[in-house]
């Protein structure tokens, strides 16, 4: 029932999914899937708790990245396959799947001439991810959104990359580049690219792709095709989440438990208590000032891992040397106090230390909370702010006691 | 490689403009720019802690005007070191409208693309671009904006340990930092050696 009413959901727009029938008699067989219990039905709230974990992930040698298990299932059916080692990133959109780490054969979505869709997202280190929309029903704890367009990374079933989505970065399409087997995106948007990605194709940016047999180019896609925030999607607890994660020794450590819990002032354990909300702009930025100075582009985003902010110069810290010249190494650990102020006028300084990376780096450990490194003319507050903190995200248009998102509170 | 593309016209008109092989402001920039740093074994793939506004060598306004004339004669891709011309290739493969302005002692081009982006390019009295910045919804095709610089970049990037997040290059001869999230991508990239002497790098913004 489910299932239908997803699909419907496609239907209704004039956007046909694909449904790859003749593969469905086998597909529970297949390596990769398994008949999952259905949850539902039985009254009160769902789960809405999922663990999450610090560790040096599934690549061996991460730093300060979160990780969750997430289960996608064929639309409407109970041949699912648990994804672990999914990053949790409030810096994205949208579930991305490596095509090596998954068995099921998730339909293709289609544009309105019937041509496989699409998705290319390319990063600030310009390495990028290509692959085709396809759709899922997504479980994370015991919520469950249906019908999800979601991607898969570097399927080599799909058309090869075209050129104006690989403009010579590297491909995250293996564990080893990725560091994770999927992102799980949920941030503070409902899709990955909105508003821009929704016109006309002559004016959209190279995000999403009509791929014929001919080649791929650059397409609009109406917003509820686009890859979705799956939290927005669920029936309950669909305003936000919260992730929870402990604090950490100074000099780190090897591994940490905390939770993702979806809803904000939904059930009894998302309340917002005494945080402090920051609205961001129509970009997912707010204010961060720093000596006197202003950045407005500043932002928190789990799947970054150390604090990114501004440069030696006005850090007074040398940035490391070789392949670790990301951070930030100072001689020795160095205090620091800067401002957040949202959109809606919200401001409270935080304090944070930064010790030396390379130093950090030599335990061995995964998560530290006083990793740095240089990003000129802003903030990035990574995941090493999330220790010893509730950081809660509210997605844009869905209410909460925090009013609508899009908003950051902590 | 991608063949199957090459009938897209959009994609078309920018992978054309990669980074020139064989010969062309591509291969002759850097070799050209590594004569002048000491002891230039390793050159592309030395990250040095360069101030960005270092003054690297005095001989650039006549590197500058070399480059000039070298890209007079060698029309080629846009971006970093070339020609004032060669905005407008950049500005067909945003698909966007040009601004000039001028400021004391260099001259801005910025293009808006449809979708929002903002590429502005830095260029020199000599009429060479020696500066990019960019910030929108989406990164911009580095390759077209770092021109013959781009390779540099692509090594240097590559050494880094970190996924996913800001990124700095500094070598010798170029500076790029690069940073944001899905939806809001700002950053900025420059030559030092092609910053005209009455300016700094912090004009580039």
């Amino acid at each position: 029932m489910t299932a239908a009413g997803g699909f419907t959901r496609f239907l209704r727009h004039g956007w046909p999914v694909a449904l790859l029938t003749a593969g469905l008699a086998s597909l529970a067989a297949c390596g990769g899937g398994y008949n999952a219990p259905r949850s539902g039905g039985g009254g009160g709230q769902p789960n809405n708790l999922q663990a999450v974990q610090v560790n040096l992930g599934p690549a061996g040698n991460d730093v300060d990245t979160l990780l969750a298990s997430v289960t996608v299932c064929l639309p409407g059916t109970s041949t699912c396959q648990i994804i672990q080692d999914v990053n949790v990133d409030t810096g994205s959109e949208g579930l991305r799947i490596l095509a090596s780490q998954t068995g099921l054969h998730l339909p293709q979505e289609k544009d309105a001439s019937g041509n496989p869709l699409g998705n290319c997202i390319t990063f600030a280190d310009n390495s990028y991810i290509w692959g085709p929309v396809v759709v899922a029903d997504v479980q994370i704890a015991g919520e469950q959104a249906a019908s999800v367009p979601v991607q898969i990374i570097g399927d080599p079933n799909f058309a090869t990359v075209p050129a104006a989505c690989n403009t010579g970065g590297a491909a995250d399409d293996t564990v080893t580049a990725l560091g994770a087997n999927a992102i799980l995106g949920v941030g503070v948007f409902r899709q990955d690219c909105g508003a821009a990605c929704a016109g006309n194709a002559a004016q959209a940016p190279n995000v999403y792709f009509s791929c014929p047999n001919s080649g791929c180019s650059i397409a609009a896609v109406p917003l509820q095709n686009q890859l979705q925030n799956p939290v927005w999607l669920f029936p309950q607890d669909n305003n936000g989440l919260l992730l929870s994660l402990p604090s950490v020794p100074a000099t780190g450590s090897s591994s940490v438990s905390g939770s993702l819990i979806f809803g904000v002032g939904t059930q009894s354990n998302n309340g917002l208590g005494s945080v402090q909300v920051y609205t961001t702009d129509a970009q997912g930025n707010f204010t961060t000032t720093f000596n006197g100075t202003p950045y407005s582009s500043s932002f928190i985003d789990s799947g970054s891992s150390g604090f990114f902010f501004l440069d030696s110069a006005t850090t007074g810290m040398p940035a490391c040397t070789g392949g670790n010249s990301g951070f930030y190494c100072p001689a020795s650990t160095m205090n620091f106090s800067a401002t957040n102020t949202g959109a809606n006028g919200a401001s409270a300084a935080v304090s944070f230390t930064i010790a030396n990376a390379m130093s950090l780096f030599q335990s061995g450990n995964s998560a530290y909370s006083n990793l740095g490194g240089p990003n000129s003319g802003t903030f990035d507050w990574g995941l090493a702010f999330f220790f010893g903190r509730q950081v809660f995200v509210g997605i844009e248009n869905q209410n909460s006691p925090a009013g609508p998102g899009p908003y950051w509170a902590y | 490689m991608d063949s199957r593309n090459r009938s897209t016209p959009f994609v078309g008109a920018s992978w054309r403009l990669a980074p020139t092989p064989a010969i062309g402001p591509a291969t002759l920039l850097p070799s050209m720019a590594s004569n002048h740093s000491a002891g230039g074994a390793g050159l592309e793939s030395r990250i040095d802690l360069l101030a960005p506004g270092a003054k690297v060598s005095p001989m650039k306004t006549t590197l500058g005007l070399l480059i000039a004339f070298l890209l007079g004669t060698l029309p080629a891709s846009a971006g970093l070191g070339q020609t004032m011309g060669s905005v407008r290739i950049d500005q067909a493969a945003m698909r966007g409208k040009l601004a000039a302005t001028t400021q004391q002692g260099y001259s801005v081009q910025q293009i808006t693309a449809p979708d929002g982006a903002v590429v502005k390019e830095y260029v020199s009295p000599a009429g060479v671009v020696f500066g990019v910045s960019w910030h929108g919804p989406t990164m911009p095709n580095l390759a077209l904006l770092l021109g013959p610089y781009f390779p540099q970049f692509q090594k240097a990037a590559q050494s880094a340990r970190r996924r996913r997040g800001p990124l700095l290059v500094r070598t010798n001869q170029l500076v790029v930092e690069s940073g944001g999230h899905l939806r809001s991508f700002r950053g900025r990239a420059y030559v030092p050696a092609l910053v005209p002497d009455s300016v700094t790098q912090a004009v580039v913004q």
